[in-house]
């Protein structure tokens, strides 16, 4: 009798199951049909008004204008990116398994991973070599040691901008500045970052830089160390400390008697940001937003740390307490751009969009600085950079904002803005356009010093050696799941030899000391 | 007479049949309703742009609510103690209540942060500032869904439970 009412229970379900699922595919059908019916009649509307530009038929008429040509270019782009493009899926694939899969990678494989060493074969450290990145050449326990920062010495060029050591170095990281939030030509909405732009009037600029890592920390040592480092998934929280050191620039200025100093708007404790920095990376200062709240009681708002308004002016204090005869190196990092936004100032052609209104306000925050420096005795004898910790992250309202601009759309690693403050002003309106990534940064800076001492870096001299080693955009470690066999097993061991070296502490040897060529 | 067998035991049985239904289409909405609003509010992409792969997951969906649903029927039928019943009724909210408490942090995790649960999420996870989350307007509309369906599953596994246990309709 049971076993009978079962199977009543299972055919009832089932036919329920069956109009639902019925129910479904009418929608969808009616969906689809309602689209084409609609894409036909705009494309009738198209054809009657003589304009076959929007649509994909590309006729000699349409090859003639150019206006007309480029919208169906957009047009077929479009097209073709829906059509390759993977990331709709994304809200497709079964949340439990992914959340299953995360956390046993994130607590259980990636502690792991590390296991053994790794020595990569002849075949991939050729592959790096072609990509700019020496292995194996000074000690076979620290594969990334090398010599020097340029890879053949005759690459070096006395054709770039010099800067005399003992200069003060500030570099600013704008949180999630992807180059695109500076392109009001493109979107339309003008007056949002007056102040930065005026930075660059003011600058050099590079204006073809990538960000090779994401997120901020992984960011960071791209900039400061320039080096990558996977492991960031793994010292979650403030429970498990970066297991190895990076060669920052800290440690090399530091060797030069600066005093070094970090100035964030996060806090001090995530991930253990000041720990590292200080005891790692040779920092003599660390203010994060446990120091700056102290002062800014007000602006601990929603979201992570204090506003960019209480860091900048927490900046200028620090700039106009500073009585040292030693040089400084200064490094900030932002937070206003950071989901969920903050926003100490609103825009009103920005209208209720939080993220540009976030970039209005970080911008105007770091319009206090700017306006204080070029007022002050600093500003003939302090470089500053300006650049981003890595390219917006793929949240809702970049969706929102960036649908409308397509090609521009990249998220998590895109075009960062890069622009240096020479003292004086000098190089102001110049610009270099070579391809290159912001692990590029510190041997720039290096070279552009006259400096050069052995090193674990994996970026190059923009002026003196990066023009020969193409790696395109994006990171050069992305790691892709869906690979053929081959390529997954050599994926697998470069990964592998990675986590190796961070869990061994293996990118600069301990005993390093830092010692000009 | 073989058919006529079944058609008397469904019409003697009718409010369990009705209420293993009731149950499949709530499991098969829960599930796929996820997905949709996911789409929807999340994505750059509308349900009709992934007409395919939706359908297909619609139909795992469906099956599986089909397989649950008569699967919860069975064994409430099976177990005849009371204490057993409440056991197995336990066991399937507590997991319930972690699928939903997945999905919860999950449709968040790309609503905020364009992805799903990955490292990044527990790199974040036990920090103070990410909580903020917690609070906000999405979050409350996502604890009040999750709540409606908690609600309405367990009703009906109550329903299923006392109609199961009525010997004389077996």
């Amino acid at each position: 009798m049971k076993a009978k009412l079962v199977v009543i229970i299972l055919i009832i379900n089932c036919t329920a199951a069956l109009s639902l699922w019925g129910f479904f595919r009418a929608s969808i059908s009616l969906g689809e049909w309602r689209r084409d019916i609609k894409t036909r009649n705009n494309l009738a509307a198209q054809a009657a008004r003589g304009d076959k530009a929007a649509g994909i038929h590309l006729d000699k008429g349409i090859l003639g204008d150019r206006k007309k040509f480029e919208s169906a270019l957009e047009s077929l782009k479009e097209k073709y990116r829906k059509i390759t493009a993977a990331d709709s899926l994304v809200y497709l694939k079964i949340p439990e398994a992914e959340f299953l899969k995360s956390f046993i990678s994130y607590f259980f494989l990636l502690n792991n991973a590390g296991g053994d060493e790794v020595v990569l074969d002849d075949e991939i450290v050729n592959k790096f070599r072609n990509q700019g990145i020496l292995l194996y050449s000074m000690d076979k326990r620290y594969p990334f040691m090398k010599k020097s920062i340029y890879l053949e010495p005759r690459h070096k060029t006395r054709n770039k901008p010099e800067v005399r050591v003992g200069t003060n170095v500030i570099i600013i990281f704008f949180e999630s500045l992807s180059k695109f939030f500076l392109r009001d030509d493109v979107y339309g909405i003008k007056g949002l970052t007056p102040n930065i732009k005026d930075m660059q009037q003011h600058s050099y600029s590079f204006s073809n830089m990538y960000n090779a890592a994401f997120p901020t920390v992984k960011g960071l040592i791209a900039a400061l160390g320039s080096s990558s480092y996977l492991l960031d998934e793994n010292i979650g929280g403030t429970r498990i400390r970066i297991p190895c050191r990076f060669l920052f620039l800290s440690s090399i200025l530091k060797s030069l008697d600066y005093t070094t100093t970090h100035i964030q708007a996060g806090s001090e404790r995530f991930i253990g940001m000041k720990t590292f920095f200080t005891e790692r990376e040779g920092y003599d200062n660390f203010y994060g937003s446990e120091s700056l709240a102290l002062k800014n009681i007000g602006h601990l708002a929603e979201g992570f740390g204090v506003d960019d308004t209480a860091l900048f002016n927490y900046v200028v204090d620090w700039l106009e307490d500073y009585s040292s005869n030693k040089p400084f190196l200064l490094t900030v990092s932002t937070i206003n751009m950071h989901p969920p936004f903050k926003i100490t100032d609103r825009n009103p052609d920005a209208g209720d969009n939080d993220l540009l209104n976030s970039l209005y306000s970080t911008d105007k925050a770091f319009g206090r600085f700017w306006s204080y420096f070029k007022k002050s005795k600093l500003r003939n004898n302090t470089l500053v950079i300006v650049t981003a910790d890595h390219a917006m992250g793929n949240n809702k309202d970049y969706i929102a904002f960036a649908n409308k601009y397509r090609s521009y759309f990249k998220p998590f690693f895109d075009l960062i803005p890069c622009f240096v403050y020479f003292p004086g002003g000098a190089w102001a309106g110049k610009s270099n356009d070579t391809a290159c990534l912001n692990l590029d940064i510190v041997p720039t800076l290096l070279d552009m010093m006259n400096l050069d001492l052995p090193n674990p870096f994996i970026g190059l001299p923009i002026f003196s050696g990066r023009q020969y080693y193409e790696r395109g955009s994006g990171s050069i470690f992305d790691v892709k799941i869906d690979l053929d066999e081959k390529r997954l097993e050599g994926e697998r061991k470069v990964l592998g030899f990675y986590f190796h070296l961070y869990r061994t502490d293996r990118i600069i040897p301990p005993d390093y000391k830092v010692r000009f060529n | 007479m073989f058919l006529s067998d079944y058609k008397t035991l469904m019409m003697s049985n009718r409010k369990l049949a009705v209420r293993a239904v009731s149950l499949t289409l709530i499991l098969a909405l829960y599930f796929i309703g996820w997905h949709y609003t996911s789409l929807v509010f999340n994505g750059s992409y509308s349900v009709i742009d992934v007409s395919a792969q939706f359908m297909a997951r619609v139909f795992w969906y469906l099956s599986l609510s089909v397989i649950i649903s008569s699967l919860i029927c069975a064994v409430l039928m099976i177990l005849k103690k009371r204490i057993m019943r409440k056991i197995f009724i336990g066991a399937v909210m507590i997991l319930f209540s972690g699928s939903e408490i997945i999905r919860i942090f999950d449709w968040g995790a790309l609503y905020f942060g364009g992805n799903h649960i990955d490292g990044n999420f527990w790199a974040h996870a036990f920090y103070a500032d990410g909580l903020v989350y917690l609070v906000t307007k999405q979050a409350l509309v996502l604890y009040a869904a999750a709540g409606l369906f908690f609600g309405a599953i367990y009703f009906i596994l109550k329903q299923l439970s006392s109609l199961t246990n009525h010997e004389g309709r077996l």
